[in-house]
């Protein structure tokens, strides 16, 4: 079955490669239809996300089972977290499309990497939180039995990691999605690197004001990503249901959570429910092959691997010498080309107008980029709340409203940007109020589902005593209902302000229609940097100004108010 | 049996073990001093208050923890690590959620290389004699606690263990599902001699303790120490509410007390 | 309809149930069991329904008493232990139905929703998700079916 599925994946990407002109890495977007930018927008983000599993995984279970390293792996990954994606673009250009040497192959795994870098670090903390959870009575068992290597892999880690693999990989390609844009038109300076797909043809369309068609890209990426819920995460979260610790209902899983997009999909369009069922039961058989088979894969390579081990302990030698190598000519050779251009870029960057203009500026953009965070998130809390309360309170509301925000958290805001833009860009103020808008966008979801879990765990004890003694209004939610969502107040508070400064690039620096609307922020400073003014040094500085204060914000903010608040109101039982 | 005893040389030998953990960044002593000899064909039972550390103790016999000084002697060798004549049966059942029945009980054998259609066969014998038929392809999710307790047994078998440890086995069980299971493993301990000959047990049930032991090491508070040995010199297939037996348990609980 | 009782009760119940029994020479009131096993009389007394039902005891006067056929029970092994149980459940109506309904199949299988589907239509006012997974749990004991929820099949052995 996986050989099939491998065929064909590798015919289509041949198939691709003959259809796109190599030229230079430009390529006249108008000739092709949007359903094969979509098909080659998805092959890379498919591809980048395999990546990312293959990354996610040694990573996260190194981290989780080795202190020492640990105390390395993780603050790496906090910091690369924090980067924005444009702070990737050095690399992009500079390592892999300067490998080769500017044809269309370095500009496609450029790309990737890219979304690679929106992808991964997720991934890897759901595999470090979930092999760090780990009951102590199942690696009792473990070593009890004598189960290591990739026994354990298989048969503990992996499966360990599976459910919140599939709940962070719908986030990853939220992610992915929203900043395809930046994927696709890799730009430094001069020099800008498109490639054909959904994130460029949508942002051309905008640049030449073409609005019809940016409407009809956007439709086209709200269905595919519909489809794609529809037809590969459901089926996929029903089926990491079997890989739970506490798995509550005896044979199936329920009916309501997993389908309800399908009961709405029938409510609107009358499918009769056998067939819809049976579908969705097919999907989730068709996914467990699939991963048996992979799983069987991996272990015969496994096994024939042990049988032959002198011969692969010599072949996995020659291998790595032979890829680090190579790749430390490549690095040599990209020193000696590119050195001199960056260290010019460092001495520009205090003597060149615009430049220095701009690093003088930077402790105002930054502050002021706080303050539209901060903004956003007030009016991000001021909306969540209530809703998360509501919303766990009726199930029926549940069923109903969930898929559509989830819907909505994964269409990327970015694509709507060009018309918000076009509709507030006459108001006084109208270039703050869009990019505060499009903060929001990237900040709400978190608040949103983390504060759902969090109002969802509310004990049932507390609630019926707080029904016996009449408890409501002002009270209710001051001494209970508040105290209980703080945690899970607090984690989506900090997982929607990383997003949020990752929205920051695509929200304080928008091009519509040939025109430039920006706003004084360290996002904008750092689009300048790199679509305009092509200084790696301008780049690297503005990332590091931008890492320094989320690191420092993390610190004396966010890590205190979490040690206060699990102090204070953790509920121990 | 106790003159058997002083003439047999014993296959594990406790000496003076003790262990030190830490706690809240503080160093408690949670053992001291443990010595006893375990001979072939004894069932063990260890009681004690809770919080003894009986559990501890279990686990330093198998060799999962180290202990802090004293050491553990299996047939004349000192043990470094995980015995692995020994399996343990867990008070949680500790069963891997995402594998069903065959697969949880096959899992010792996955871990030793056994090629595959070798270990079906074995695990699928042993879930005949454990009373699990049927179930095969089930769930961890779908077996009452019984149930799984069997499949935490059969798993602990299959590897052919001459020792079985057991670590309050029957205390998550259901009252009336711990009586068939304790039936269960006493038929299984004394049947056939492939099954282990010694089984270890922990457990804060002292009539259950009495029920199916040769002999009852009682443990003091904390730090634990062995604070008597008592022989179950009672004939089997024994009477649960023979006097003799009543007689047993009262000295034993008022002990503990 | 007395079968009701067994949705109520699994089998390492009535295993040791029937255990008690014998440990109390085959003939014991009831009341004294409950006191025995600490076990509320509301929880018991399904217990017993079912292993009355099944053949293996019978309540005369206040007492359990243990039948020819439920001491035989318990001297089996683990394998004549099931054939036992499997040949006492076919006398009851719903496997009889549920066995039926399955061998009629050309696959010789159905999956979890044709057979709660099943008892839905033909066992109206019984609660049809906990009479199949008793069902299903019973089969299984008495090796009548099996059922892979991975492949979502229920077979005959």
């Amino acid at each position: 079955m996986v050989k099939k599925l491998f065929l064909i994946v590798i015919m289509l990407s041949l198939l691709l490669t003959l259809m796109v002109d190599a030229q230079d890495g430009i390529l006249s977007l108008n000739t092709f239809p949007i359903p094969f930018y979509i098909a080659i927008s998805l092959l890379r983000m498919l591809v980048a996300f395999l990546l990312s599993l293959a990354f996610a995984i040694p990573y996260g279970i190194i981290a989780a089972r080795r202190a020492r390293v640990e105390k390395i792996l993780i603050p790496v990954l906090d910091v690369l977290q924090s980067v924005p994606i444009l702070g990737f673009f050095p690399i992009a250009v500079l390592f892999f499309i300067a490998f080769f040497d500017g044809s269309w192959i370095g500009v496609e795994l450029a790309a990737i990497f890219l979304i690679f870098t929106s992808m991964a670090w997720n991934l890897v903390f759901a595999v470090y939180e979930q092999v760090s959870s780990i009951p102590k009575d199942l690696e009792e068992v473990s070593e009890s039995f004598g189960v290591k290597g990739w026994t354990k892999i298989r048969r503990l880690y992996i499966p360990a990691t599976v459910p919140k693999l599939v709940y962070n990989g719908i986030m990853s390609w939220a992610g992915g999605w929203y900043f395809l844009v930046a994927a696709e038109m890799i730009s430094l300076g001069s020099k800008t690197y498109t490639l054909p797909g959904m994130g460029s043809f949508l942002a051309d369309s905008v640049y030449r004001g073409d609005l019809g068609n940016a409407f009809l890209g956007l439709g086209a990426l709200f269905v595919i990503i519909i489809l794609i819920d529809v037809f590969v995460w459901r089926p996929l979260e029903a089926y990491a249901r079997r890989f739970t610790y506490d798995y509550v209902t005896a044979i199936e899983p329920s009916k309501e959570a997993v389908f309800s997009l399908f009961r709405l999909i029938d409510f609107l369009v009358r499918y009769p429910r056998p067939l819809t069922h049976r579908l969705s039961k097919r999907l989730v058989i068709i996914f467990s092959n699939v991963f048996a088979s992979m799983d069987g894969l991996f272990t015969k390579i496994h096994n024939k691997m042990g049988e032959n081990a002198i011969f692969t302990k010599i072949f996995s030698y020659l291998m790595i010498t032979a890829i680090f190598s190579v790749l430390t000519y490549e690095l040599i050779l990209l020193i000696l080309r590119q050195g001199p251009l960056v260290l010019e870029s460092f001495q520009l960057l205090f003597t060149e107008a615009r430049t220095s203009q701009i690093v003088s500026s930077i402790p105002l953009a930054i502050l002021l980029s706080i303050v539209r965070l901060f903004v956003a998130y007030v009016i991000a809390l001021g909306w969540t709340i209530p809703v998360a309360v509501k919303i766990s309170k009726s199930p029926r509301l549940f069923n109903f409203l969930m898929p559509i925000f989830q819907t909505f958290a994964a269409v990327p805001a970015t694509a709507f940007f060009p018309f918000i833009v076009v509709l507030l860009i006459g108001l006084p103020f109208g270039q703050e109020l869009a990019s505060i808008l499009l903060i929001l966008t990237g900040m709400q979801w978190y608040l949103l589902f983390n504060l759902i879990g969090g109002v969802k765990s509310i004990s049932g004890d507390m609630e019926e005593a707080a029904k016996a003694f009449k408890v409501s209004g002002l009270i209710y939610w001051r001494r209970l209902l508040l105290p209980s969502i703080y945690p899970s107040l607090i984690t989506g508070s900090i997982t929607s302000w990383g997003g949020g400064w990752n929205a920051l690039i695509v929200s304080e620096y928008i091009i519509f229609g040939e025109k430039v609307y920006s706003v004084l922020g360290i996002g904008a400073f750092l689009d300048a940097a790199a679509y305009e003014l092509g200084s790696v040094a301008l780049i690297l500085l503005c990332v590091s100004a931008m890492v320094i204060t989320i690191f420092l914000i993390n610190r004396l903010v966010w890590r205190r108010l979490y040690r206060i608040v699990v102090e204070r109101y953790r509920l121990e039982y | 049996m106790s003159t058997r005893r002083l003439l047999t040389t014993p296959v594990i030998d406790i000496r003076r073990v003790s262990k030190e953990l830490v706690h809240n960044g503080k160093k408690v002593l949670c053992l001291k001093d443990i010595s006893f000899s375990v001979h072939e064909n004894e069932f063990i039972s260890i009681v004690g208050p809770s919080g003894c550390g009986k559990s501890t103790f279990l686990r330093i016999l198998m060799g999962l923890m180290p202990p802090t000084s004293g050491e553990v002697i299996y047939k004349g060798e000192r043990v470094c690590g995980v015995n692995p004549h020994m399996s343990m049966v867990f008070q949680s059942f500790a069963l891997f959620p995402w594998l069903n029945v065959v697969e949880n009980v096959e899992l010792g054998l996955e871990a030793q290389h056994v090629p595959k259609e070798q270990r079906r066969k074995r695990a699928l014998s042993i879930i005949q004699e454990v009373g699990l038929e049927g179930f095969e392809d089930a769930f961890p999710r779908e077996l009452s606690g019984g149930m799984k307790q069997r499949v935490g047994l059969a798993r602990a078998l299959v590897t052919d263990p001459e020792i079985l440890l057991m670590d309050e086995p029957f205390s998550n069980l259901d009252p009336l599902i711990a009586e068939g299971l304790r039936e269960e493993i006493l038929r299984l301990w004394s049947d056939k001699a492939t099954l282990p000959e010694i089984v270890i047990m922990v457990s804060h049930n002292v009539e259950e303790a009495v029920y199916l032991s040769d002999r009852v090491i009682v443990f003091s508070q904390r730090p634990g120490t062995v604070l008597a040995e008592f022989d179950v010199d009672i004939v089997r297939p024994r009477d649960k509410r023979s006097q003799e037996l009543y007689k047993l348990v009262d000295r034993i609980t008022s002990l503990i007390a | 309809m007395v079968w009701m009782s067994i949705t109520k009760v699994r089998y390492s119940h009535m295993i040791g149930l029937l255990e008690v029994l014998e440990g109390f020479g085959g003939r014991v009131d009831v009341a004294k069991i409950a006191d025995d096993t600490r076990l509320e009389l509301d929880d018991l007394l399904p217990v017993i329904e079912v292993t009355e039902l099944l053949g293996f005891v019978m309540v005369d006067s206040g007492d359990l008493v243990l039948k020819d056929e439920g001491l035989k029970f318990l001297s089996d092994g683990a394998r004549g232990r099931k054939k036992r149980l499997g040949e006492r459940l076919l006398m009851l109506e719903p496997f009889k139905r549920v066995l039926e309904f399955v061998s009629k199949r050309e696959e010789k299988y159905v999956t979890k929703e044709e057979l709660l589907n099943f008892l839905m239509e033909t066992m109206p006012g019984a609660d049809s998700e906990v009479m199949l997974r008793s069902i299903i749990d019973w089969g299984r004991h008495g090796l009548l079916l099996r059922y892979s929820s991975k492949e979502d099949k229920i077979k005959l052995t």
